[in-house]
């Protein structure tokens, strides 16, 4: 058997978007039922039968004999039925990935559904999945997931992508869900579920391709966003070290992954090609600055800073405000009252704790005792083992 | 030798709860749990049940082809295999990949009950 170990994933998205565009949109649910029907009946066939010459087809066909069954036995029908059952030459459906991204991201859903909505039904994660990723019980999850297909329904979302007078904005906004999406890959990681993360950071990169193959959505933000995803996620296999999480003075650097570093910078370069600077742009600049920087004291502080300001100005968030104050007080950051030290954490993760923070600038400060406090509450607040690891070596390092 | 069915039922939707990638790990699974049977030589065959079809009854002496079979139990498919005796088959079945994806598995002898 020669499959793809994400064929089903993938293929995923392929069919409930080929499914919703045969359907119509209010008919996500059954998409989803028809798609997890082929794969069962594909693990019950293809073992007995050998694997089919096209296997996609083959789930297409399913799926969408799956879905017609269903609709038969309810009642109502006749108008889509024809549509279905209309036979074509090649049953390989069209790819509809992008336009069933657009319908998840829809402007009636909070960024929260968006994002979870996208990863069920477009990049194929499952419900347990997206419990464990965004820290909340499943059935949780999925009473989520129901109230925003309704949503979706009750305000007539269509499988397609937006007019072009909309397109910049409802771009942003997939393009923010992916980074939600692949922020909590770095936070599964840091949590020690390493698959996870890497399978949240996939289906990022993954979507993000997608977008740049389509003329209308193939835009500078979007390489923007790659650019920070390939390059801030080719540091994971320096992150976890036994179990602990390893901040990034600690890393070995010649673990990075260069090939994910390489095409990260191939998109940054692109990137600029355009008018708007978004906060990807300088995110991904704050990442740049660490790819190429041979070690802690050789990185470009002041520049990482001067991007911290940028962002600032265009978003202010006391996340960000943070990540500011630790760049300016590592080895060569601009005005340090003591330079001798400092061992900073990784600049860009959105989730350093605070205590954690305070523990860096205090022991930058030359204040032990301050820092040591300041590890100790960040110890009680920790929320899983490799972050508890961690600080437990700081301290031990005092 | 003798020949043995393999049922199984799905309870309660647990396929559909599943993610893709633990769905093709399955699929992987019934791949290499077939492939010993065949290398075994005790597979006769095997067949996927579609989930439509229809349940008959008689309901006083009159047959009806009542609306669609509706359980929260389902029959999703069979194996033939052929073994020495229940016990053999049984360990046979114990590898079956259904019973890791939250269906259970029912063996019967086929025919010759004598």
């Amino acid at each position: 058997m020669s499959l793809d170990p994400r064929f089903f994933r993938h293929q995923h998205g392929r069919l409930v978007g080929a499914l919703v565009r045969r359907l119509g949109a209010r008919h996500l649910d059954l998409a989803e039922e028809a798609a997890s029907e082929a794969f069962a009946r594909a693990a019950r066939t293809w073992p007995l039968q050998g694997l089919p010459e096209r296997p996609a087809s083959w789930l297409y066909v399913v799926a969408r004999n799956y879905a017609v069954d269903q609709l038969r036995r309810a009642a109502w029908l006749q108008e889509r039925l024809p549509a279905l059952v209309a036979p074509a030459a090649d049953p390989t459906p069209a790819d509809e990935t992008l336009e069933l991204t657009f319908m998840c991201c829809h402007p009636a859903l909070s960024r929260r559904d968006q994002v979870a909505l996208t990863l069920k039904a477009v990049a194929g994660l499952g419900t347990a999945q997206l419990a464990a990723a965004f820290l909340v019980p499943e059935a949780t999850l999925a009473q989520r997931l129901v109230r925003a297909k309704r949503r979706l329904l009750e305000v007539g979302a269509e499988l397609s992508l937006p007019d072009p007078e909309a397109l910049p904005a409802r771009l942003g906004a997939v393009l923010d869900v992916l980074y939600l999406a692949y922020t909590a890959g770095h936070q599964a990681q840091d949590g020690g579920a390493e698959g996870l993360g890497a399978s949240l950071v996939d289906e990022v990169r993954r979507l993000g391709e997608a977008l740049l193959d389509r003329t209308e959505t193939a835009r500078p933000e979007v390489h923007a966003l790659l650019a920070l995803v390939l390059l801030g996620s080719a540091r994971f296999p320096a992150r976890i070290r036994e179990g602990a999480f390893v901040p990034l003075a600690a890393q070995d650097r010649g673990a990075w992954d260069r090939a994910r570093l390489d095409a990260g910078l191939a998109h940054l370069a692109r990137a600029d090609r355009g008018p708007t600077l978004s906060s990807f742009h300088l995110l991904a600049g704050i990442e740049a600055c660490h790819a190429l920087a041979p070690s802690v004291a050789d990185t470009d502080w002041p520049r990482i800073v001067g991007l911290y300001d940028d962002l600032l100005q265009l978003a202010p968030s006391p996340v960000l405000r943070l990540n500011r104050v630790v760049a300016l007080h590592s080895p060569a950051g601009t005005p340090p009252r003591s330079r001798a030290s400092s061992r900073p954490s990784s600049p860009t993760s959105p989730t350093t704790p605070l205590h954690a923070a305070q523990a860096e600038l205090r022991l930058a400060a030359g204040d032990a005792a301050g820092a040591r406090a300041a590890w100790e509450r960040a110890l009680t607040h920790a929320g899983s083992d490799p972050e508890r690891g961690a600080y437990r070596q700081r301290l031990a390092a005092l | 030798m003798a020949e043995f069915m393999i049922l199984m039922r799905e309870n309660d939707g647990a396929w559909g709860k599943l993610s893709p990638d633990q769905q093709q790990a399955l699929l992987e699974g019934y791949f290499a749990w077939v492939e010993g049977l065949k290398r075994d030589g005790v597979l006769r065959g095997g067949k996927p049940l579609g989930a439509g079809g229809r349940l008959l009854r008689a309901v006083d002496g009159e047959v009806t082809d009542g609306p669609f079979v509706e359980t929260k139990e389902v029959l999703t498919g069979f194996f033939l295999i052929e073994a020495a005796d229940l016990e053999a088959a049984t360990e046979i079945a114990r590898g079956c990949p259904a019973l890791f994806h939250g269906e259970s598995v029912e063996l019967r002898p086929v025919g010759h009950l004598a």
